[in-house]
């Protein structure tokens, strides 16, 4: 199977230990991921606030160097995944801003004709690989350890494959690996994105989504977010609850037999519950 | 061009609407030496008089084709049709050519209202000879009506028709009629015992000779057309011979398989041998095969072994009855949205979040909890919250509002607050109580202490044991959580399961809400596209009780009125298949809205059903071999039509 | 541009789902449905100067909710937009720093780098940027940091594109 990577500012700063996972799973799985080249920042959510055009035109340009490869885009990051999708939407949905864009695009030499689909890698796993052919491939199950599922807010909203407040695939995919997955309740609860550098307030979110996890007696939270994870993570000694989390692909990486040493060092937080 | 027929042309001032712009003596002056035709005029001919003059002048001077030209034919054909019949000439060889709205009434200038009457004459009169004298066709009705449903609405239908003396069939697919009102405690806002009103119709209907009643059966398919529809109808095999079982209920007793039971939501057990609620008609049982030990695994047996009246029969089969039947009654009625696809509002999730069909059954004195409305620990509530438009109201499931939630909400707000003390919060958008007597009940509701909140609660959360509504409460602007031990949610009204298929085998369109559709939403409200199907309650919309009982008893005039006719007149102007030309494409099969066209296998052409057919001409324009024509509207009458205006 | 905005909440009933779904709504000094009453009615004046805007997340709980399927993350952003450039600047003078960091480490190098994003955010107000860095001292355990940047090799024409964007009629 092959994809179009589209990796995102994050993975190649500091979660470059989430990358590291997912090409080693992608190798094991026999996924095939080219990376877009030199694809340009999506904007997140901070371009769309104070320039709507220039937030799509990113997202364009990357989407028309994709095109050229003529793959769908995997991304690894909801904000990613979100700004493409909706940059995708926007253009089927007005078709002379596509047109004017386009125009736009061709000083650059590009052009996009609305072909490339955008997903995450979660879906992936699940709809397009198969949860038959990791159960092949994995050599370690995590019994006996308990799981919270949390996809933040940006995978099944505002686009996305499954239902908006209640994706289940990255628990089917716990499941597969052997954790006992607990019922968490604030799955697609806001983590408070890029807001938490600025906004005090937004730190309540956080809390509350760490107290469920211990309340729910979870050993680890598994993310799909670099900028989850990195809130989960980053505020835990301001609120004082501890719990490892980390990323889905370096918990699929473990059980698929990966050295650990090449999953990143998150993985490394919860060494001492792994059998 | 010389005309053979002797054509008579009438030219109707209309008052001044036609004379006032048409300079109608000079076009008759300009035209008078035309041979055979003749030219009148008159202020109304739609008036006494004015029809005297026309059947006047066609006994004078023996007119064969007559041209009125006035206003749209939509207004008066008909009355000039019975004209000419009066006078001795077949009415469709008259032709009503519009100067009027296609004419003087678009149109200052005179001159150009003038010429151009004068050419709409001319192209009426060429086709006006071409027409061919076309009679109606009288079809015998059989005097029998099929009600589907035996809900309220149903009920009420085949009661309505068996008094007028009438044959009805009633056709219920439970094991017993009543529908969704049985499993009410009290109605709106009387506050009646819902089974006390219900439950004599319900014997009224066992006891009518009138009524055949068909309960645990299915329709499965319809053909035929107004007056004269057949029906396959399957009885499914109910095990129980109705005629020896005396409902005594040690059948019942004895089996033991324990399922969840259908009538009490799933908040209670029924046995695989089982009779739905106490008050059924007909009183005797019906074993779920799905279930049953004997049917699935050839085990068991007890109840046929301590029947006293050996009326279990493991033996027995679905019968097919197939009947012919006049007019076809739909009172299929409603399923209920399941609030499970809202996953934040936490049903099925979290303990005691109820839907509002769950909290009739824990009232109803015959429910499992004998009408005792206690949590799932058995402790009573002391704070509940009802939430209004789960699920209506919202582009996300349903649009549409479904009229009934404000008014029960209300209700069950008083009846539980009867019950328990309880603390009753009702979260709304709109208050909708049109109903009579529905704002003197939440003058009523409000006096005995319920709160309303004004927000729709964004979701339900779990906290220490209770649960927890967060909403805004729009009318303060803050943000209310407010803790509850029980939420009841009022989930949608939606179609009934069956309405798809039913739509199909009936030829029923269906509304964007996917509801059946109405003739008129207005005028004719019970009355469907087709001749001789009606719809009453639920199946139509969402609608209370009264409301629904009007609806059935006007769906029964309308079948009564029909079957009463003994004989229906089928209008002429009707498709015509010419079989030479026909190759079994099917295009027109397709096309046609009133299911008039059906493929002959046998011989590989297309059937036409003229009972059927409402004569809109698509199926015509749509052939490609010119196998079809419409009667009064055939190629050459039109060609005739646009070579006089040329 | 307001006037755009209000066309695509003419069809809301005013229900109140979109404020309790929101995670923030705590902290805002007007509720997201009252915001789009004012906004009906012609008081713009006071929805562009409220905090509440400012304060959203994108996380679409309100926009999956809404009956009338009103896109009101799109709303805020619009929201955002007309302020600026009205000079309408938000209580929390940080939130601006944040985005305004963001978009020069953007527009620099094609790519967001960490490390500047985070120091042109907080230099100005220094006791935040050192309560960041003690927070950060996890970051050297379980994170790499990042000494250089990683850049789009054609950043020319990545700028020329974003300065076209602001020319095109949509």
């Amino acid at each position: 199977m092959k994809y179009t990577y589209y990796p995102g500012c994050s993975v190649k700063s500091t979660e470059i230990g989430y990358e590291n996972s997912l090409k080693a799973c992608s190798e094991v799985l026999e996924i095939e991921l080219n990376e877009l080249d030199d694809w340009n920042c999506c904007g997140a959510t901070i371009f769309p606030k104070l320039n709507r055009k220039a937030y799509l035109l990113l997202s364009v340009r990357n989407l028309a160097l994709a095109e050229n490869y003529g793959k769908d885009i995997v991304t690894v990051c909801n904000g990613c995944l979100t700004a493409l999708s909706k940059t995708n939407f926007y253009l089927q949905q007005n078709r002379d801003a596509f047109e004017k864009i386009n125009r736009v695009l061709e000083k650059l030499g590009l052009n996009y004709q609305g072909k490339i689909k955008v997903r995450h890698f979660l879906e992936i796993l699940i709809k397009d690989i198969g949860q038959k052919k990791i159960e092949e491939k994995i050599k370690k199950r995590i019994r006996g350890v308990r799981v919270a599922p949390y996809y933040g807010c940006q995978y099944s909203r505002p686009f996305g494959p499954e239902h908006p407040e209640n994706p289940h695939y990255l628990e089917n995919l716990l499941i597969l690996l052997g954790a006992e997955v607990v019922d968490a309740s604030f799955k697609t609860n806001c983590c408070g994105g890029i807001l938490t550098i600025a906004e005090d307030n937004s730190h309540k979110l956080i809390k509350s989504i760490l107290e469920d996890a211990k309340r729910l007696k979870a050993d680890f939270i598994v993310t799909i977010c670099p900028l989850c994870e990195i809130n989960l993570q980053l505020f835990q000694k301001k609120i004082g609850i501890f719990i490892p989390v980390v990323y889905f692909t370096q918990i699929l990486g473990y059980c698929l037999g990966i050295e650990i040493s090449k999953l990143g060092k998150e993985i490394y937080s919860f060494k001492g519950l792994l059998k | 061009m010389k005309i053979k027929e002797r054509v008579g042309v009438f030219i109707c001032h209309c008052g001044t609407n036609i004379a006032g712009k048409v300079d109608i003596k000079n076009l008759i002056q300009k035209n008078s030496d035309k041979e055979n035709l003749f030219f009148f005029d008159y202020p109304y001919f739609c008036s006494q008089p004015g029809q005297a003059l026309i059947k006047e002048k066609i006994n004078q001077l023996n007119l064969t084709r007559i041209v009125v030209a006035a206003c749209s034919p939509s207004l008066h054909e008909k009355t000039f049709h019975k004209v000419a019949q009066e006078a001795g000439i077949n009415p469709y060889l008259v032709s009503c050519a519009n100067i009027r709205e296609q004419c003087s009434w678009v149109t200052e200038d005179k001159e150009e209202a003038t010429e151009k009457a004068e050419k709409i004459i001319f192209s009426h009169i060429n086709r006006v000879i071409y027409q061919e004298p076309l009679f109606v066709k009288e079809v015998e009705i059989t005097p029998r009506v099929l009600v589907i449903g035996g809900g309220i609405s149903g009920i009420e239908a085949a009661l309505k028709i068996a008094h007028a003396g009438k044959e009805v069939y009633l056709v219920e697919k439970e094991p017993s009629i009543g529908g969704h009102m049985a499993k009410l405690d009290k109605t709106f806002p009387t506050l009646d015992c819902a089974s006390c009103i219900l439950t004599p119709k319900m014997v009224e209907v066992r006891e009518n000779k009138n009524i055949k009643l068909l309960t645990y059966s299915e329709v499965e398919e319809v053909s035929g057309f107004v007056g004269n529809f057949e029906a396959k109808i399957r009885k499914k095999a109910r095990s129980v011979n109705l005629l020896k079982c005396t409902g005594c209920g040690i059948c019942i007793n004895k089996c033991p398989i324990k399922v969840d039971s259908e009538f009490d939501m799933g908040l209670s057990k029924r046995k695989a041998i089982y009779i739905p609620f106490p008050q059924a008609v007909p009183n005797a049982p019906v074993i779920d095969r799905k279930n049953c030990l004997w049917f699935t695994k050839n085990k068991c047996g007890l109840c046929k072994k301590f029947c006293p009246f050996s009326a279990i029969d493991y033996d027995m089969q679905d019968e097919i009855i197939v009947e012919k039947f006049g007019a076809i009654i739909v009172a299929t009625g409603f399923s209920l949205f399941d609030p499970e696809l809202i996953y934040q509002y936490g049903y099925k999730r979290f303990p005691n979040v109820f839907t509002s069909l769950e909290i009739e059954r824990l009232l109803s004195p015959t429910g499992p909890t004998l009408g005792e409305i206690v949590l799932k620990n058995g402790e009573i509530p002391k704070e509940v919250a009802i939430i209004h438009c789960v699920g209506s109201r919202d582009e996300n499931y349903k649009p549409y509002c479904s009229a009934i939630c404000c008014l029960y909400s209300l209700k069950l707000s008083y009846l539980i607050k009867e019950k328990t003390k309880a603390n009753i919060y009702n979260f709304y958008i709109d208050l909708r109580l049109t109903r009579k007597g529905g704002e003197e009940f939440y003058n009523r509701v409000l006096e005995e202490g319920v709160e309303f909140i004004r927000g729709k609660p964004a979701n339900i959360k779990m906290q220490d044991d209770k649960l927890v509504v967060e909403c805004e409460d729009t009318l303060l602007g803050k943000i209310r959580r407010v803790k509850v031990d029980m939420v009841i949610l009022s989930p949608a009204i939606c179609p009934e399961k069956s309405t798809p298929f039913l739509s199909r085998i009936l030829g029923l369109s269906l509304s964007q809400d996917g509801f059946f559709q109405e003739k008129h939403p207005k005028l004719a409200p019970a009355s469907t596209m087709v001749e001789g199907i009606y719809i009453a309650g639920c199946c139509q919309g969402p609608k209370d009780i009264p409301e629904s009982v009007a609806q059935a008893g006007l769906a029964a005039a309308e079948a009564i009125s029909l079957i009463d006719c003994k004989k229906i007149e089928i209008s002429p102007v009707v498709a015509e298949i010419n079989e030479d030309y026909c190759s079994g494409c099917c295009i027109c099969v397709n096309l046609c809205p009133y299911n008039a066209l059906e493929y002959d296998s046998e011989k590989n052409k297309v059937k036409l059903t003229q009972e059927k057919c409402f004569g809109c001409g698509v199926c015509v324009s749509a052939c490609f071999a010119g196998a079809l024509s419409l009667k009064n509207y055939r190629e050459q009458e039109i060609l005739a039509q646009i070579e006089g205006i040329l | 541009m307001v006037e755009k905005i209000i066309d695509k909440v003419k069809i809301c009933i005013q229900c109140g789902t979109c404020s309790s779904s929101c995670p923030l709504n705590f902290a805002m000094d007007i509720p997201v449905r009252k915001l789009i009453a004012l906004l009906k009615a012609g008081y713009s004046k006071q929805v562009l100067n409220s905090r509440t805007f400012w304060l959203c997340l994108s996380c679409y709980f309100c926009k999956v909710r809404c009956p009338k399927k009103i896109d009101l993350p799109e709303v805020m952003y619009n929201l955002h937009e007309v302020c600026l450039k009205q000079n309408i600047l938000p209580e929390n003078k940080i939130t601006l720093q944040v985005y305004r960091a963001f978009i020069k480490v953007v527009n620099l190098f094609g790519r967001n780098f960490e490390p500047l994003m985070f120091f042109l955010s907080l230099y100005k107000s220094p006791k935040k940027l050192l309560k960041f860095l003690n927070l950060g001292i996890f970051f050297l355990k379980t994170k790499n940091i990042p000494l250089l940047p990683s850049k789009i090799k054609d950043s020319r024409s990545l700028k020329n594109l974003l300065k076209e964007a602001d020319l095109i009629e949509i």
